[in-house]
Parts: C-alpha cells; structure tokens; sequence
C-alpha cells in the first residue's frame, strides 16, 4: 500500500514537471494568413558549395519541389561540410510590418517541401506560425540592423538533417507591447528549392561490430546443444 | 536440495526449498526467494520476457530520429508497428507446440538467442523496407511470453499460479515502458561522446541485444524445465511419457474456450502492445515534448506492469478463494470492460497533458490488470495442451495488437485520439465474449456447474481410452486433484455440508437397521 502511495505521489510529480517544461507561449500568435498582405519585400537567393566539387552552384530556377527533379541536384550531403548560402535582401529601403509593428529579429529558416511532407504528420505546415511544424531547422537568427538591408550565411548543413527538398523562409519578429510576434514574412516556395542528403550512417566499423556481436548467442546455443548431444551418445 | 543435474531425475521422496504439492509445484510465490528450481526459473523467465519486450519496442522509443534518419512515411511507421506484433503471432503458437515437447528452458533460451542477432541488425537498417524485416524478426521474441507462463505454470500450484503468471508476465512487460526510458539515455550518452544522432541511434541497440546474449547464457547454465528435472532426462526416465502431437492439438484446438480467451486477450493485451508503440510518437507531436519527456511520460503506461499486471493475477486468485473459477470470470469481465471505458476517455483528453496522464494510468492499470486476470484462467483451459494453449491465447494477444494498431492507427484516416476512442469501444464490445466461458465442473458467468460433473471428467476427458490404459494421463489425474481448489469455499463448504448429511443419513440408517 505505501509502495503504491509513493508511485502515484512520484507519477504527479511527474506530470507537474512535464506540464511546467511544455512549450510556454512567450508570442502571441500569429498566423501566415495575418501576414499576407506585407509579403513579398524580400529576395531570397540561395547558393550551394560540395566539399567535393569545391564549387558552388545555384539552383536557382529550380521550382520544383520534389528531391527527385534534377534542378534538386547534387544533393547537399549533412555532414556540416557542405554549405548553404542564403542571402535575403530588401527590395525596398525599409521593411514594411503588421499593423506597423518595430520590426526587431530577423529569423531565417529552412522548410520541408510539400513532397517532403506527405504522410508524414510530424512535419505537417500549420498556417499559425508557432505550430509549423515544418520548418524544424533555424539558418540564422539575428537582431535587425535599420542600417542593412541585406542579411547573408554560409549555412553548414548539420548532420541530423534528413533526405529531404527544402525551402527558404524569412521571418521577422516584432515586439508588440510586452510579447513578441511575427509581423512579416516572405519565402522561396515555387522558386528554389534545395536538396539534401543523410551522411553514412553505417560505417565499417558498426557493420563489423554487428557481425562480430550478432554471431555470439547463435554460436554460444550451437556449441551448447553440440556439446549436450556428445554427452547424451556417450551415455 | 532440489537442484538437479542435467540428466538427473527426482527420487520418489525429493525435498525441495520451498513447500511443494503432489506435483512439486511450489505452493507459495514470493519473488523475494531464489530457492531452486522454482525461482531461478520463474526470475530467468520473466527476465527474457523483459528483455523480449524492451528489444521489441526499442526503435518505438527512438522513432522521432530513426523516422528523419531512413526518411519514413505514417504509412511505414504504421506496417513496421504491425509487423513488430506480427512476427510473434505464429511464433506463440509454434512456442506453445515447442515448449509441449522439449520444454521451456530451450524455448526461451533458443527464442532470446536467436532473435539477438535481429536486434544487433536494426543498426545496419537504411530504408523502409530494412526497417520493418528487421521489426518483424525482433518481434518474434515475444513469443518467450508463452514459455515464461508455461514455465510458471509447471513450478507453481494451481492456488498461486495466477499470481506467479501476472507477476512474471508484468514484469516481463514492464520493458515496454522501461525501454522508452532506457533508449533515449542510452542515445543521449552515445551523441554525448560527438557521435551524430544518426549513428547514435544505431549503437543504441547494441545495449538491449548483448542484454538477451548474457540471458540466454544464464537460462542455459542455471535452470531446470520442470521442479523433477529437464524434459529430455524425465522422457529418458519414463518420469514423463510423450503423448501424441495430434492428441495434444485436438484438446488444445476443439476446445471452445480456446478460441475465446484468444480473440479477448487481444483487446488487453493487443491493446497494450498497439498503445507501447503509438503512445512515444503521440505525446511527441501532440504535446510537443522534446523526446526524453515524451519518452518519460509513455514509459508510464508500461512501467504500471511493476503492480498493475501482477495485482490482476492476485485479483484473480484472491476471487478464486471464495467463489472459484465463477469469480474469476467475473473479475475478468469486469475489469477489461473497465479497461475499455478508459481507453476511450483517453481519446477524449487530447487538448490536456493533465487529463491525458491521468486517464492513461488509470487505463493501464485496468489494461494490464485483465491482462494478468486472463492467465489466471488460461492454465485451466486444458492440462494436456497447456502450452500449445497458452501459445494460442498469447498469440492472440499478438493478432489484436496489429489488428488495432492497422485499424485505428495507420490506415483509417482517424488522429491518433480518435483512434483510443474507437479502440477502446471495440474492446468492450469483444470483451461480452468473456460472458460465454463455462466450466462444467465450476459453472460460468451466469450459470452454476452441473451436478456430477467432476474436474477429472474435465481433464481425463482429453485423453483417449488407449491413452488412458498406457497411464499417459497420470498428470492430468494430479492435476485435476489439484484444481478442487477452482470450486471456490463457497461451493466447497456446500459439497461438505451435503457429504456430511448424506454420511449422517446413511449413519442413521444403519442404526435404525440394527434397531429394527
């Protein structure tokens, strides 16, 4: 009895934690639907170096979205060597907000194609920007500069970014009282696209740890009956 | 005292740590004890099962890296969750023939071997397909289950062997819930010393698989099949006769009760696997919790098997105690039509991380519980085909799993909460079944047992009149003495009234003939 009070004090104090570390909403939340009318203020370029070729390529025409068009190709490998660039640039002299918001971050991101994103719910859009599931990776983060109108980095892809055609977005954080909210938005859908890769994920070594490991409890069980058998005849 | 060597068989007057009935099935079960033989078998096999079932829900627990690593579709993830359940389905049913003929410790001890080398291979999986063989073959693992309750069906008597299969059954599938907690640390430790989180996950299953290889070793090294000894030195002895194989099948198979605790302990048990497999992946997306959390959180429902599997065992046996097999029935009814209930409420909390918990505790503890009340009745089904039929019943468990898991959670186009909902609405429409079960000798749901009717004519009734002849029956025989114990002191203290009146009677005449 007191070793099931205890589980369930324990099992509370469990969920109270998870309940405390849950995403807590710091942005009122905005939608892309919202943000439609100040679209289009930026260009969005992106260029693209393989470690291998040691030469960069744009794949800039590129609006299909399916990692199989060849404009996708070659694939970006995710191995923290080869590298993205993307440049946003305002068209215009100054950047134009929601509800005339003071536009004070700007976030560019990564995003999963349409293709890259059927039947798979985990990376499903959401037209509310804080439930989007679909754009996981951050490219750059950085407070906005009223003297510059153009933002660039050369973006190492990271080694947990999956086979994947990926497209660019921009986001522009604004404050809006005492929380913070995406007033502005733009992105490279039916424009460029990009392609990546997953690094070898099997090398010699796990294959030969595998084999080597994989044949101990098959051969442990065949020495034992062997060994059984010899004793029973002998009998 | 008790401990046997390999080829060595009991004498006719054996001492055993623990006290022992005609059969030498221990009389009491206290996990804390490791007299031989009985426990070390009951520990070694409740520990395969566990490592069974942490194997097999392993690349659950990891499935938000393994799913971006081999870029898997719902549809993939769903086939590989099925398969994973599939694979035990013949393999529980071929246990059970196995186990009838060479005995549990060889059924566990060659299923945990030989299913290592599946889980190592996990690692070297890169698309879809890879992935799912590699589940089909891990799952085969589970068909230890069948061994592990045959194992404690032949050390433990009939007043404890519910108790003896819930706990080494809960226990067991306690891994489905600890392996939520263990792998993420385990890959978490990995990633730690630079490795990435592709490869990480990979390494990681190198831990649940040299975890079976060090089992396999310890069941062959340190166990006997049976309290007398192993399978192959009673057979030599002519301890134990072999029996024919179609024999053993027709009792298991033309039993009607079979096939009901069959297609009901796949809405306890199915239930149970199909939530281990969704629950990690569900708390991930819907409430957006990094993995270890949403890990956590689903370790729960599986870590609840500690008391909530065994307490159904012990439900089942304390019921039995005054209203025998008729309360265990009930019990059984009951508390799966409970689990039901609660499974649907659970599809109705998915706006509240609160509410979800608590409902799904409550929803474990009823799932598992009938669960561990199920192989309270199951030993009972038949003695001369207890393993083929305990094969059955577990592989049942194994169908409803990938029914449930197709059904509501990979091809109707239902969210996952929808998919609790009608799961838990399926369940307690199947679980009526249970209302069917009747036992001449104890009676049913609702009706009383048939005057005359004894538990040898239920058990000796599986055997042949040549069979009988040739004495291949004489554990049935003991067996049945053993389970008087089902009629409950209820009916037992009515059986006693009525034999003292008619010895009184029979008295009274006798007096009055010597008078007259």
């Amino acid at each position: 009895m007191a070793r099931c009070l205890s589980l369930a004090v324990a099992l509370v104090a469990l969920v109270g934690y998870a309940a405390a570390t849950g995403n807590i909403e710091d942005q009122q939340p905005t939608s892309y639907t919202q943000l439609a009318p100040v679209k289009g203020q930026w260009d969005i370029t992106l260029k693209a170096t393989k470690t291998a070729d040691k030469a960069a390529f744009e794949p800039v025409d590129c609006a299909e979205p399916k990692i199989s068009a060849a404009c996708n190709k070659p694939l970006l490998t995710a191995d923290a060597k080869d590298k993205l660039q993307v440049t946003a640039a305002l068209k215009g002299k100054t950047l134009k907000t929601i509800d005339d918001l003071t536009p004070k971050r700007v976030v560019i991101k990564a995003c999963y194609s349409k293709p890259s994103a059927t039947d798979r719910p985990w990376r499903k859009s959401n037209d509310v920007i804080d439930k989007d599931k679909s754009c996981p990776f951050v490219i750059k983060s950085t407070e906005l500069n009223v003297s510059s109108t153009s933002y660039s980095i050369d973006w190492p892809i990271p080694k947990n970014m999956t086979k994947a055609a990926w497209y660019a977005t921009v986001l522009v954080l604004c404050e809006n009282g005492t929380l913070n909210s995406y007033c502005q938005f733009d992105n490279t859908v039916n424009k460029t696209y990009f392609g990546t890769n997953i690094i070898n994920s099997t090398p010699t070594s796990m294959i030969i740890a595998t084999a080597v490991c994989a044949s101990i409890g098959p051969l442990f069980l065949a020495s034992y009956f062997i060994k059984d058998f010899m004793g029973r005849k002998k009998q | 005292m008790g401990v046997m060597g390999k080829d060595a068989v009991q004498d006719d007057f054996p001492s055993f740590a623990l006290p022992v009935d005609t059969e030498h099935k221990a009389t009491i079960m206290r996990p804390w004890y490791f007299a031989r033989p009985h426990m070390p078998a009951f520990h070694l096999s409740w520990l395969a099962f566990f490592a069974a079932f942490v194997s097999t829900f392993a690349p659950a627990a990891l499935l938000p890296v393994i799913r971006d690593n081999i870029d898997l579709t719902k549809t993939d993830l769903g086939n590989a969750g099925i398969a994973a359940v599939c694979g035990a389905i013949a393999a529980r049913v071929a246990m059970g023939n196995f186990v009838d003929t060479y005995g549990p410790r060889f059924g566990i001890g060659l299923c945990i071997g030989l299913t290592a080398p599946a889980v190592y291979c996990i690692a070297l999986c890169t698309n879809a397909a890879g992935f799912i063989i590699s589940r089909l073959f891990i799952g085969f693992s589970l068909a230890t289950f069948v061994a592990c309750q045959f194992w404690c069906t032949s050390m433990f008597n009939t007043k404890v062997v519910g108790t003896a299969n819930a706990l080494a059954a809960g226990w067991g599938n306690m891994g489905g819930g600890f392996t939520h907690f263990l792998m993420p640390l385990v890959f978490d430790g990995i990633k730690a010393s630079s490795s990435p989180a592709f490869l990480a996950w990979r390494w990681a299953f190198f831990v649940p698989a040299s975890f079976q290889v060090l089992l396999t070793v310890c069941i062959m090294a340190f166990t006997q099949d049976m309290p007398d000894g192993n399978y192959a030195a009673l057979k030599k002895s002519s301890a134990m006769r072999k029996s024919s194989a179609w024999g053993t099948w027709k009792a298991a198979i033309t039993n009607y009760r079979t096939w009901v605790m069959t297609l009901t302990y796949g809405y306890c048990f199915g239930v149970e696997l199909t939530v281990d497999n969704v629950l990690p992946q569900y708390m991930y997306d819907n409430f957006h919790l990094d993995l270890h959390i949403a890990g956590l959180l689903a370790a729960i429902f599986g870590m609840m098997n500690l008391f909530s599997r065994p307490s159904g065992g012990y439900i089942s046996d304390l019921v039995a105690r005054k209203w025998g097999m008729r309360g265990r029935l009930w019990a059984m009814w009951i508390i799966q039509s409970l689990g039901g209930l609660f499974c649907l409420l659970l599809g109705l909390t998915s706006g509240s991380l609160g509410a979800t918990m608590a409902i799904l505790v409550i929803f474990s503890i009823f799932c598992q519980q009938s669960c561990g009340l199920s192989f309270g009745i199951v030993p009972f089904i038949s003695k001369r085909s207890t393993g083929l039929v305990s094969g059955f019943v577990g592989s049942g468990g194994n169908v409803g799993g990938a029914v449930t898991q197709a059904l509501f959670f990979t091809y109707l186009p239902i969210s996952t909460a929808q998919g609790f909902l009608w799961m838990g609405v399926m369940t307690m429409g199947i679980t009526l079944l249970y209302l069917t079960m009747y036992f001449p000798m104890w009676g049913g749901c609702f009706a009383a047992a048939k005057e005359g009717v004894s538990e040898e004519d239920y058990y000796l009734a599986e055997w042949t009149p040549e069979e009988r002849a040739e004495g291949l029956h004489s554990a049935s025989i003991k067996f049945a003495y053993e389970s008087r114990s089902q009629r409950g002191w209820v009916k037992q203290a009515a059986l006693n009234e009525s034999k003292e009146a008619a010895a009184a009677g029979a008295i009274n005449d006798s007096v009055k003939s010597i008078n007259v």
